[in-house]
C-alpha cells in the first residue's frame, strides 16, 4: 500500500494483493449479504395473498360478463382452471377504485431510504472519480491532454 | 413411473456436469498461473487500435 | 497493448497451448449479429411467455396495454442511450464500464451488482417456471402423481450453466436457434387463433363492455401496471454484455439490438392480442404459463403442444443468455478487483469467465426453489420483482450517465460510433418514467422495494469499507479517451 511517484508527479496507489483466503472470504461475505437480506427477507416476509375463503358459486352466478363466464367455461372445460380457483380469482379481481390505498407513512420511508442511498452512492462515487481522474490523466492542468492514451 | 426415472436422471445428471465443471475449474486453477488466467484487458480491440474506425479521436 | 495484439487465433474447440510467459487471455471474438439477436431476444422472448400478464392483474386488460406503450418509450429511450454509449464504451461490463467511466467507482460497483442481480433473478424465474410447466404438462399428458420440481429446476440451471462453460459460440448459437422457434410460436398462435380475423375466435366484448372490466382499478391500476409491463422488454439492454466477444462490436451490436427490439415489439402486440381476447382477465392475471393457456382454450392440442414447447425453450433462452450476461458483469468487475480477482480468470481453453459462471449457479437455483420450497408460486411475483427493480435502478443510473458523457466529453471531442438525437429529451424521459415504475412497484412490492435498496445500501457500504483498498486508482479507466473536461 506505499505511495510512488510516478512520472507525471501524481502519487499512484499501489493496492495491495488480497490472499486466496481473504478472496474466499470476500466471496462468501458478499455470498451471505446476498442470501441473508434478500432470501431471508422473501422467506419470512412472504406476500399475504387474500386468504379469506370464498364460496363455490357456479358460473352462472358469478358478478362477470357473459363473455367471461364463457370462457370460464371453456377453461374449466380444458383442466385449466376448476370451479373453486375461478371463484377465488373473481372475488381477489373485483372492481375496485381503491385496490392501492397509498400509506402516506411508508411512501417517505421508502423514497427517504432511497433518498439515502442514491445520495450516499453519488457523492462516494465523485469523490472516488476525482481520485481516478488525478491518477489516470496526472493532476488538473489548464490543458485538458491525455497521456499514452494513442500510442 | 416414467416421471420417476426422468427426475432420477435429472438428478444424475446434474450432479455429473456440476461435479465436472468444478473438477475442471480446479484442474485449470491448478495447472495455469494465476497471472495467467487473470491477464485479459477490458475492451474490444477496435476501440484501442488506433487504426480502426472507432477510436479516441482528439 | 502489446498483450492484445499478440492473442492467438481463438478456435473455440481445440486446447489452447500451454502459457507461453507474456500471452495474454481474453474472450473469445467469435460472435456476430445473430448471436445478439438470440442473447438480446432470447433473454426479453420469454417475458411473453410468462410474466407481463401480472400487468394484467395490476390494472386490467387496458392497463396491461398502456404499460406496454408506456414502457416500450422508457426502452426506446435506453436503447438511444445505450447505443451512443456503448458504441464508445464496447467492453464485457456493459453499463458497469460505463458508470465506472462515466460516474464513478462506487456507482461502477452498484450497476455491476444491479446487472448481476437483474440477470440472475430473471434466470431463478425462468427455471421456476420451467419446472412449473413439466408439472403441467405432465399433468395434460394424464400423468396426476406429484413431480419433483427440484429436480428439474437443477437440471436446466446445471445444463445451462455447463454450456455456458463451454463457450460462448455454440451457446448463444443455440440461443439463435431456440428464440428463432419460440418467436414462430407466438405467429403460428396467431393464426392458429385466427388473429388475422378479430370476431371469429377471439372475444374483446368482455373487455370493451365496461369499464370496470378493462380498467378495474382505475387509472392509478394503469400505474401498478407498469411494474410488469417491463417485462414485454426487460434484458433486451443486455446485449451490451457481449461487446467483447464480437467479431465487430461496432456493427453487431446496434444491428443485434435493433433487429431485437423490432421483434419484441411485434412479440408483444400479438402475445397481448391473443391472450386478451381468449382468456377471462381475472384468470389471465395470475396465470403462470398465459400463452400456453391460450392454445389450451383453443382445443387444438397440436397448438397446446407447439405453446408448451415454445414456453419451454423461451424460458430456456432466457436463463441462457442471462447465465452469459451475469458472468460476464460478475467476471468484469472481478477483472477490476471489485470482487475477488479470482473471478477475472478466463478459461484457457473454452475462453469463458469460467469462475463467475460456477459461482452464480447456487445463486440461481436458491431462488428458483424458493416458490416451490414455500409452497407459494405467486412468489415467482417476488423474485421477477427483485429483477425488475434491479434493472429499474440501473435505468435510473443512464440518465446522470447520459448527462455527464455528453458533457465531459462534449461531441467532437471523443469519436461516437452513433449520436442520438435530441439529446436532453430521451434521458429526462427515461428519468420521468423510470420514477413512475419505482411508484409502481412501491404501490405493489413495497416490501421488496425497500429490501432490495437495502441489500444495495449494505453492499455499498461494504465495498466502500472493506473492498476498495484493492482497487488500483487510475488503472480502473481504460478506454483511450482524453482527459475528462472539467477535472
Amino acid at each position: 500500500m506505499t505511495d510512488v511517484n510516478a512520472a507525471s508527479g501524481v502519487r499512484v496507489y499501489q493496492p495491495p494483493k488480497q490472499s486466496p483466503r481473504g478472496q474466499l472470504v470476500d466471496s462468501v461475505i458478499i455470498l451471505v449479504l446476498l442470501m441473508v437480506v434478500l432470501f431471508g427477507v422473501t422467506y419470512f416476509v412472504q406476500s399475504s395473498t387474500s386468504a379469506t375463503e370464498v364460496e363455490t358459486r357456479p358460473l352462472s352466478e358469478l358478478p362477470i360478463t357473459p363473455t367471461e363466464k364463457q370462457q370460464y367455461a371453456v377453461a374449466i372445460e380444458h383442466g385449466i382452471v376448476d370451479l373453486p380457483t375461478a371463484n377465488q380469482q373473481v372475488a381477489d379481481n373485483k372492481q375496485d377504485s381503491n385496490k392501492y390505498p397509498i400509506a402516506v407513512g411508508t411512501l417517505i420511508i421508502t423514497f427517504g431510504v432511497i433518498g439515502i442511498y442514491l445520495a450516499f452512492v453519488y457523492l462516494v462515487s465523485f469523490k472516488e472519480y476525482r481520485e481516478v481522474i488525478r491518477e489516470r490523466f496526472g493532476p488538473p492542468s489548464s490543458t485538458a491532454s491525455s497521456p499514452e492514451a494513442d500510442s | 413411473m416414467i416421471v420417476d426415472i426422468l427426475e432420477w436422471a435429472a438428478w444424475i445428471i446434474s450432479a455429473g456436469l456440476g461435479g465436472w465443471m468444478l473438477f475442471d475449474a480446479l484442474k485449470t486453477g491448478r495447472e495455469y498461473d494465476e497471472e495467467f488466467l487473470t491477464t485479459s484487458v477490458e475492451g474490444t480491440d477496435e476501440l484501442f487500435d488506433p487504426h480502426a474506425s472507432v477510436g479516441g479521436a482528439r | 497493448m502489446t498483450e492484445i495484439e499478440s492473442r492467438p487465433p481463438q478456435v473455440p474447440g481445440p486446447p489452447a497451448p500451454p502459457a507461453p510467459p507474456r500471452e495474454g487471455l481474453s474472450l473469445s471474438k467469435v460472435l456476430g449479429p445473430i448471436h445478439i439477436w438470440g442473447l438480446g431476444v432470447g433473454i426479453v422472448l420469454v417475458g411473453e411467455f410468462m410474466g407481463w400478464n401480472f400487468a394484467v392483474g395490476k390494472g386490467g386488460m387496458f392497463g396491461a396495454l398502456i404499460a406496454a406503450w408506456v414502457v416500450g418509450v422508457l426502452y426506446t429511450c435506453v436503447a438511444m442511450i445505450d447505443s451512443e454509449v456503448t458504441s464508445t464504451v464496447a467492453a464485457a461490463g456493459g453499463q458497469y464500464t460505463q458508470a465506472k467511466h462515466t460516474i464513478g467507482p462506487l456507482m461502477a460497483f452498484n450497476v455491476g451488482l444491479f446487472l448481476v442481480l437483474e440477470y440472475t433473478m430473471l434466470e431463478a424465474a425462468d427455471a421456476n417456471v420451467m419446472s412449473y410447466l413439466a408439472t403441467t404438462i405432465s399433468g395434460q399428458l394424464g400423468y396426476h402423481g406429484s413431480v419433483n420440481q427440484y429436480a428439474f429446476i437443477v437440471l436446466a440451471i446445471m445444463v445451462l450453466a455447463f454450456l455456458n462453460y463451454r463457450g460462448v459460440l455454440a451457446t448463444l448459437s443455440i440461443n439463435f436457434i431456440i428464440t428463432g422457434i419460440a418467436f414462430l410460436a407466438i405467429v403460428v398462435l396467431f393464426f392458429g387463433t385466427q388473429g388475422f380475423d378479430p370476431t371469429s375466435q377471439l372475444h374483446f366484448s368482455g373487455l370493451t363492455s365496461s369499464e370496470s372490466n378493462g380498467l378495474p382499478y382505475g387509472w392509478l391500476g394503469v400505474f401498478a401496471a407498469l411494474q410488469f409491463g417491463m417485462w414485454y422488454y426487460l434484458g433486451i439492454e443486455g446485449t451490451c454484455q457481449a461487446a467483447e466477444e464480437c467479431r465487430s462490436a461496432a456493427r453487431s451490436i446496434p444491428l443485434g439490438t435493433m433487429t431485437g427490439i423490432i421483434t419484441l415489439l411485434i412479440a408483444a402486440a400479438l402475445t397481448w392480442f391473443v391472450c386478451a381476447g381468449t382468456l377471462p382477465w381475472q384468470y389471465l392475471g395470475v396465470s403462470i404459463t398465459p400463452l400456453f393457456d391460450t392454445a389450451l382454450m383453443t382445443g387444438t392440442k397440436s397448438l397446446a403442444i407447439l405453446l408448451a414447447i415454445g414456453t419451454i425453450l423461451a424460458t430456456l433462452a432466457s436463463a441462457n443468455g442471462c447465465i452469459n450476461d451475469a458472468s460476464r458483469a460478475w467476471f468484469s468487475m472481478g477483472r477490476d478487483n471489485y470482487l475477488p480477482a479470482w473471478f477475472g480468470a478466463i478459461h484457457p481453453r473454452y475462453r469463458t469467465p469460467f469462475r463467475a459462471i460456477i459461482f452464480l449457479v447456487p445463486v440461481a437455483i436458491a431462488f428458483a426453489v424458493l416458490p416451490v420450497l414455500l409452497n407459494k408460486p405467486e412468489l415467482l411475483g417476488t423474485i421477477i420483482t427483485f429483477s425488475i427493480l434491479s434493472a429499474l435502478l440501473m435505468y435510473s443510473f443512464m440518465v446522470p450517465n447520459m448527462f455527464r458523457f455528453r458533457r465531459l466529453w462534449p461531441i467532437g471531442t471523443l469519436h461516437r460510433g452513433y449520436t442520438h438525437p435530441f439529446h436532453p429529451l430521451p434521458a429526462i424521459t427515461l428519468g420521468l418514467i423510470a420514477a413512475m415504475v419505482l411508484f409502481a412497484t412501491f404501490l405493489g412490492y413495497g416490501t421488496v422495494l425497500v429490501t432490495l435498496v437495502v441489500f444495495y445500501l449494505l453492499a455499498s457500504v461494504w465495498f466502500v469499507v472493506f473492498r476498495y483498498r484493492y482497487v488500483a486508482r487510475g488503472k480502473q479507466f481504460t478506454m483511450p479517451w482524453p482527459r475528462p473536461k472539467g477535472y
